[in-house]
């Protein structure tokens, strides 16, 4: 049985810099991978190439053993890959459950529906879907007046709307508060194995990297230099280097 | 064709775009540094050239030669630079947050106010600048006689590019605003001072374009019209050019400029819409303009990302009265009465129509007449060439438009911003130009006349109720498309097309059927219009038709759905008990506009929301 993601070979140069050289990962159902590395390793281009944002140069991303390279993000969307982003992206004119219920109605192939009445559509998944994700007290506010660590809850329920098989989620924490932080990972570590999808995801929070993943990657300089456990990776001389900068 | 005859064409082509080149280089150059579309550009080219006249008249009696010809043409750009200036000052300085529809709403308020202006100061007529003393003659080039005058603007052109370039290159305000065109916030971090460098900038595009008026003094008179025709063709030469970029727009004018000199020989009917065919295809292919670079980044419009108020059961009583009070008006109304809510009824649905783009869609259309005009003039034409009924042609209206629109707007949805909105503006402008020049089948300048109602809807009352039913359900679908899965999508693509995209929405695609279904509603509108005056002229396709709507849709506030209804309803009464009273209405209505954009930038019913919830807010803490 082939692997959820199945990364060969993917690259991308920026005019003469190469922001990401021969990426190779694979990630199965229900796992939690994190994808670490210093800021300009090539993370968040990393990411862009896996939903389709940026064309890769050379390479290949396959789900479930079908090959996604070179789709837009709107068609890896629909093949169940959800995508939260570094800085928040949401409708700030919406409240949460509408912000909730777009994501259903496209996921639903009714946004093109003209005529039937919007806010009775998707409701009460909506209202189920901002609950699972902890936010059912603020399910009526615009989400222009949320505070940001609500805002990645909004993100997470926005991916989840489109029932993933493989969430990518690029610094779900970031700009959260410690505790915050704990609740939001335990929260997305149940639903990965509850409903068996994959979650790669960047950090730069180590003690959430290493309490929270089954596996590490470590990139830097547009390569993957370090890959294993927690635990390897806590003692990976490389890595410390990377991160300390103590030898090069 | 002769080579002799080619050459003289074209240095003509290469004269009329050094006058354009010197025009819209201001343009760009207030763009690049203050990111507002002046729309009030050709005024100042208007005021230059009234003022040029005046004072060569002036001073050629003092003494007569060509020093005081051409001091009088530079004491006129001073005079439109200053004034220039004073807008800075007073207007624009309290916009440049303001999100850029408000921008442009606002400098058409000012041409509004200076059309008036000139006409009662200068009065009505054309005025005819003198001679340019020791430029009068003309020289033989290859057999041909070609005029003095002429052959010094062809020079002029490349000599105020030179000026430009001396001036950004060698100076340091010349520096500091290249810096500002390259990067404002990182310009206002270095410290520099940014107000005064702004007014500068403005002050210097005002006078440019007062120069470029000035010179024109002595190849055709100064008349109150002027500035709206050169305004299009300078937006068409800045936006080809690459907006905030001076080489860009030289490159442009002379591009334009030939291109006409020569189309004028080929296709005689057709000059205007080539030239905003050619701009039409330069952003399809070069988004940006030939020597433009993109945007940094589109700059979320907070403003117009109010929350949308849900619709309440409050919201259908309201509407069900004031439907009630529509089909009992009538009980109570006399014939004029009649005629003015029948008006009222167009332009909400047209104003209605805008703001599905506008307002939800978050899409700038600077060009909504051409819908309407489309309609109104699809409905005509069927009437006058294929005998059609009324019935007919009123459904023939919104197809009609509909189709065009949908046609321009695979093309148009492709650009954001400011480029959207000029590429809306182009063609809407093509299709006036058809209507103008297309004399044979529209009529031309007169139009079509004689356009009637079928018998059983001719009387007054008939046509009252028909326009009530079919502008009633228009606006009625266009309510409920608001609140559709696509209308909520239309909504989520404005807030923020990033996530629109990654839950699987075709943001294009969104826009696209919105615009198509905008033009269609629009076109119902312009039917509805035509059978009710009798005829229809290009004047209802032109600039200020547009304006209109948008002015409609800003009155009663963008982020609302039935804002525009009211917003129609004040403005087009307003127009029709005031304009009667006065010769000066346009001062009005521009004061009016630049008043609602400074006071409620999000319309008035959005502002008195705002400030509810705002109230609400503090209560509750």
């Amino acid at each position: 049985m082939s692997p959820l993601l199945q990364v060969d070979g993917l690259s991308k140069s920026f005019g003469g810099v190469c922001a990401a050289h021969e990426i190779a990962l694979s990630l199965d159902a229900g796992e939690l991978v994190a994808l670490i590395g210093p800021n300009g390793a090539g993370k968040s281009t990393t990411f862009n190439m896996l939903n389709g944002q940026l064309a890769p140069d050379s390479g290949r991303v396959a789900l479930d053993g079908r090959d996604i390279t070179g789709l837009n993000p709107r068609a890896v969307w629909r093949l169940g890959v959800g995508r939260t982003f570094q800085i928040t992206a949401t409708f700030a004119s919406m409240s949460v459950v509408e912000n909730v219920q777009v994501a259903l109605m496209s996921h639903a192939a009714r946004h093109f529906d003209m005529l039937s009445w919007a806010p009775a559509r998707e409701r009460d998944a909506a209202h189920d879907l901002a609950a699972r994700v902890g936010l059912e007290h603020l399910a009526a506010r615009p989400v222009g007046e949320l505070a940001y660590g609500d805002l990645k809850r909004v993100e997470l329920a926005l991916a989840l709307a489109g029932e993933p098989r493989l969430l990518l989620m690029d610094e779900p924490t970031a700009g959260m508060a410690a505790g915050e932080r704990g609740a939001l990972m335990e929260l997305v570590a149940r639903i990965a194995r509850d409903a068996q999808v994959g979650v790669l995801f960047t950090e730069h929070d180590m003690d959430t990297v290493f309490s929270h993943a089954d596996r590490v990657l470590v990139m830097h300089q547009g390569a993957i230099i370090a890959r294993g456990a927690p635990d390897e990776i806590r003692a990976d001389d490389n890595v410390r280097a990377v991160y300390l900068g103590t030898a090069a | 064709m002769e080579p002799s005859f080619f050459v003289v064409q074209t240095l003509n082509g290469l004269a009329s775009a050094s006058a354009l080149f010197i025009a819209a280089c201001g343009l760009t150059i207030i763009f690049g540094v203050t990111r507002i579309v002046n729309f009030a550009h050709g005024s100042f080219y208007m005021l230059g050239a009234y003022f040029a006249v005046l004072l060569a008249d002036r001073l050629l009696g003092i003494h007569y030669g060509p020093l005081m010809f051409w001091v009088a043409v530079l004491l006129a750009a001073l005079g439109a630079g200053v004034l220039g200036a004073v807008m800075e000052l007073t207007l624009l300085r309290r916009i440049y947050k303001a999100p850029e529809l408000f921008q442009l709403l606002a400098t058409f308020g000012v041409v509004l106010i200076v059309q008036d202006a000139v006409v009662w100061l200068f009065g009505p007529q054309d005025l005819l600048g003198p001679r340019a003393p020791g430029l009068t003659g003309a020289v033989d080039i290859l057999g041909h006689r070609f005029p003095v005058y002429e052959l010094m603007l062809v020079f002029a052109g490349p000599v105020v590019l030179a000026a430009i370039w001396l001036l950004f290159n060698r100076t340091r305000f010349g520096i500091l605003v290249r810096a500002a065109t390259h990067d404002r916030e990182m310009l206002a971090a270095l410290g520099v001072n940014q107000a005064v460098l702004f007014t500068a900038a403005v002050f210097l595009g005002c006078a440019l374009a007062g120069l470029a008026g000035a010179l024109e003094i002595a190849r055709k008179p100064a008349t109150p019209h002027m500035d709206v025709n050169i305004i299009a063709e300078a937006f068409v030469v800045t936006v080809i050019g690459g907006m905030g970029s001076v080489p860009g727009a030289f490159l442009a004018a002379v591009l334009i400029g030939v291109l006409q000199a020569f189309g004028i020989l080929v296709f005689p009917k057709i000059t205007l819409v080539l030239v905003f065919l050619v701009m039409a295809v330069v952003l399809v292919v070069r988004p940006w303009g030939l020597l433009g670079r993109p945007e940094p980044q589109l700059r979320g419009e907070p403003a117009m990302m109010l929350p949308l108020a849900p619709w309440s059961r409050t919201a259908s009583l309201w509407a069900l009265a004031g439907v009630a009070a529509l089909v009992a008006f009538p009980l109570i109304a006399d014939a004029f009465a009649l005629k003015l809510v029948i008006e009222v009824m167009v332009f909400a649905l047209f104003a209605m129509s805008l703001n599905l783009l506008l307002g939800l869609g978050g899409v700038i259309s600077f060009g909504h007449a051409a819908w309407f005009g489309l309609g109104a003039y699809g409905a005509a034409l069927a009437v006058r060439h294929l005998g059609a009924p009324m019935e007919l042609a009123l459904l023939l209206a919104p197809l009609t438009a509909g189709a065009v629109a949908a046609l321009a707007g695979a093309f148009i949805v492709r650009l954001s911003g400011v480029y959207l909105a000029m590429l809306t503006l182009a063609v809407a402008q093509v299709v006036y130009a058809v209507a103008f020049q297309w004399v044979e089948v529209t009529g031309g300048d007169n139009g079509l006349i004689g356009i009637w109602p079928s018998d059983w809807a001719s009387g007054r009352l008939a046509y009252y109720y028909l326009t009530l039913m079919l502008a009633g359900a228009g606006i009625a679908l266009l309510i409920r498309v608001s609140f559709s899965p696509f209308g909520y999508a239309l909504r989520a693509a404005r807030d923020s097309a990033l996530r629109a995209e990654t839950v699987g929405i075709n943001v294009r695609r969104q826009r696209w059927a919105a615009f198509t279904l905008a033009g269609a509603a629009a076109g119902l509108a312009g039917g509805l219009y035509v059978f009710s005056k009798g005829n229809i002229d290009p004047g209802a396709l032109a600039i200020p038709t547009s304006v209109d709507a948008l002015a409609m849709a800003l009155l009663g506030g963008v982020q609302t759905i039935t804002g525009p209804i009211l917003g129609a309803a004040a403005l087009h009464l307003m127009k029709d008990f005031v304009m009667p009273l006065t010769d000066y209405w346009r001062v009005l209505l521009g004061l009016v506009i630049i008043g609602f954009v400074l006071v409620f930038p999000g319309g008035v019913v959005g502002t008195l929301r705002g400030l509810a919830a705002r109230r609400g807010g503090e209560a509750s803490r």
